[in-house]
């Protein structure tokens, strides 16, 4: 009902800097925004967010009956909620056709590759087995949904573990996490999905944002579809591809689709080598009785902006890694021993890319000129 | 009422923390954690909405609570009926006629005093929208275990053992009350003895609000 349109001016410029070689966020081609993985207190809770896409996946359990056509199985649910949280467009309590399409492909990336154990998932043959359901919240959708809701259900799935159960002759006994440490979930490999967005029928570019992911798909000016399109590939750690999915024009070269597989393969190896990193520092931490949990993810020194959160500037010939050891050095003792008191701090987010943050000062309006060389020595 | 102003003065509130601007797609939200206890809120409106469902004098206001995992309940709706109705009375809404408000609860976290933090996140997530408002409010949640002893904003632990539980709204000008959300049994005069302890706590919440808003604006502060 709320559509959010895209001017005519706005689709020609991304356009035209497309095929320059620059993207609006001053990212290359083949680069992802930033991805971190938080989790939550419980078992099997995390918030992935890729640039500012935020997702929040559950995973929880409970005993049912099996299906009759496999009594030794375990069940996988997945469920994707939108809520008028991710963005104003979304309507409440309604299936939109992005939700219907997000958990197909889910479901396809998790269920259909088999890539969870589900007959350890059994208790009694034909009686009890558990039910894992899946439960993926959107909280802020700013392009490449499928990607960060793949890396959430991989996530919290690799991260959940499920009380262990004892059988003696006829009853069941369900163990608290108090009386017996809980059974991680076995997964054979670990599937991850990558998004490609497809310009003028020959560029791809790695995950893209909301802005560009609504022009690649729509029509141009002349009412032909330009040749753009969605790609989604999911392959896992071994490169081997569990999912390929298109929407938007077709593809006139399968070079194009070779290309994107193997961009995506490395790609894909590098997250899922990610996600195992966390969850093991995560498991170390929980050894320690560190108490894990979302507040720890609230940081209070960003610059609050009232429309975005950060503001991201491109610099053509400055590089952050020059000035990178005197900016690690602000952050740590920011209080006291700074040299001179700045209002705000450079720090490095992506390659050629600072943010700008403040520590407790209100914010002021900051002019970036277009010069901003001068801005960041100030 | 108040007999011992001392015994009044000796609250304190688990640490609070806040970020606002949390999501960028929304007019305004914020992510709200009291002790372990957070929740995200994100507010979007004044938005274009369905002929059938606006209101020629005010703004019409949506409130969604969604839980962390599994299928929506009634206690959910329940949630969400106490903070619409909060919510109500602190907003303008007649600035607004024939708009929509949407105002979205998501549970990251429940370590007792749920619906206070939700609140809380609320208020803060309005003001963030920059929203007209007739006043702020703010919630506290207490306990009153067995032997009758009053526990402000209390942990898990406190809440096993206790007797009731309750949350009180207060609005920021005349600290009078909004809203008041009660569980189990008490005592008449235990009700009125948390309601005046939980008011005098929510200057703590107050001062909390402007300490978060003054970062952004220079309004206040």
């Amino acid at each position: 009902m709320r559509d959010i349109f895209i001017s005519n001016c706005e689709k020609s410029f991304s356009n035209k800097i497309l095929s320059e070689g620059y993207r609006l966020d001053g990212r290359n081609y083949n680069e992802s925004r930033q991805l971190s993985i938080s989790f939550g207190s419980e078992y099997g809770s995390c918030i992935v967010s890729l640039g500012e896409t935020k997702v929040l996946a559950q995973v929880s359990c409970e005993v049912t009956q099996p299906k009759q056509i496999r009594p030794n199985e375990g069940i996988l649910y997945i469920n994707v909620e939108i809520s008028p949280m991710a963005g104003p467009q979304f309507e409440a309590n309604r299936q939109t056709d992005l939700s219907v399409y997000l958990n197909r492909l889910l479901e396809k990336c998790y269920k259909d590759s088999k890539c969870i154990d589900l007959e350890s998932l059994c208790i009694v043959v034909e009686e009890k087995v558990w039910s894992l359901r899946v439960d993926i919240k959107v909280l802020n959708h700013d392009g490449n949904l499928i990607e960060c809701a793949s890396i959430a259900t991989l996530t919290s799935l690799a991260h959940f573990k499920r009380p262990d159960v004892t059988r003696s002759g006829d009853s069941v006994i369900i163990h608290t996490l108090a009386e017996k440490d809980p059974i991680p979930t076995v997964l054979f490999h670990y599937p991850v999905c990558a998004t490609f967005a497809i310009f003028d029928g020959d560029i791809l570019l790695s995950d893209p944002s909301f802005f560009e992911e609504s022009v690649c798909t729509s029509s141009t000016e002349e009412g032909i579809n330009s040749g753009g399109g969605v790609l989604v590939i999911g392959l896992n750690q071994y490169k081997e591809l569990c999912l390929l999915d298109h929407s938007g024009a077709a593809i006139n070269s399968s070079k194009l689709v070779h290309k994107a597989i193997t961009s995506a393969a490395d790609k894909c190896k590098e997250i899922v080598d990610m996600i195992k990193k966390s969850i093991v520092s995560d498991d170390t931490l929980r050894q320690k009785r560190v108490k894990i949990n979302f507040a720890d993810m609230i940081t209070q020194h960003h610059l609050l902006a009232l429309t975005r959160k950060d503001l991201n500037i491109k610099l053509k010939s400055y590089n952050v890694d020059d000035n990178r050891s005197e900016i690690d050095g602000m952050d740590t003792d920011h209080d006291l021993s700074d040299p001179e008191p700045s209002k705000y701090d450079v720090v490095a987010s992506a390659p050629h890319t600072a943010e700008i943050q403040t520590k407790k000062e209100s914010s002021k309006w900051i002019e970036i000129s277009s010069d901003s060389e001068e801005d960041e020595k100030e | 009422m108040i007999t011992d102003n001392d015994e009044l003065k000796d609250f304190k509130l688990r640490p609070m923390k806040c970020e606002c601007n949390y999501l960028n797609r929304s007019d305004g939200s914020a992510i709200l954690s009291q002790g372990q206890t957070v929740a995200v809120v994100s507010v979007n409106g004044p938005l274009d909405i369905k002929m059938q469902s606006q209101s020629i004098g005010k703004a019409t206001l949506e409130v969604l609570f969604s839980s962390k995992g599994g299928k929506p309940s009634i206690g959910d709706r329940y949630k969400e009926h106490v903070i619409r109705q909060t919510c109500e009375s602190a907003i303008l809404g007649c600035l607004y006629p024939r708009t929509g408000i949407t105002v979205t609860i998501q549970e990251l976290e429940d370590y007792g005093g749920f619906l206070a933090c939700c609140l809380n996140a609320c208020c803060l997530a309005l003001l963030n929208a920059g929203l007209a408002m007739r006043h702020t409010f703010a919630a506290v949640s207490c306990a009153i275990d067995e032997q009758g002893n009053i526990q402000l904003d209390p942990a898990p632990a406190q809440l096993e053992t206790s007797r009731a539980t309750m949350t009180f709204v207060f609005e920021s000008r005349e600290k009078s009350l909004v809203t008041a959300f009660t569980d189990g049994s008490y005592s008449d005069s235990a009700y009125s003895e948390a309601m005046e302890r939980c008011r005098s706590a929510s200057d703590l919440v107050f001062q909390f609000y402007k300490q978060i808003v003054s970062k952004y604006s220079y309004v206040i502060g």
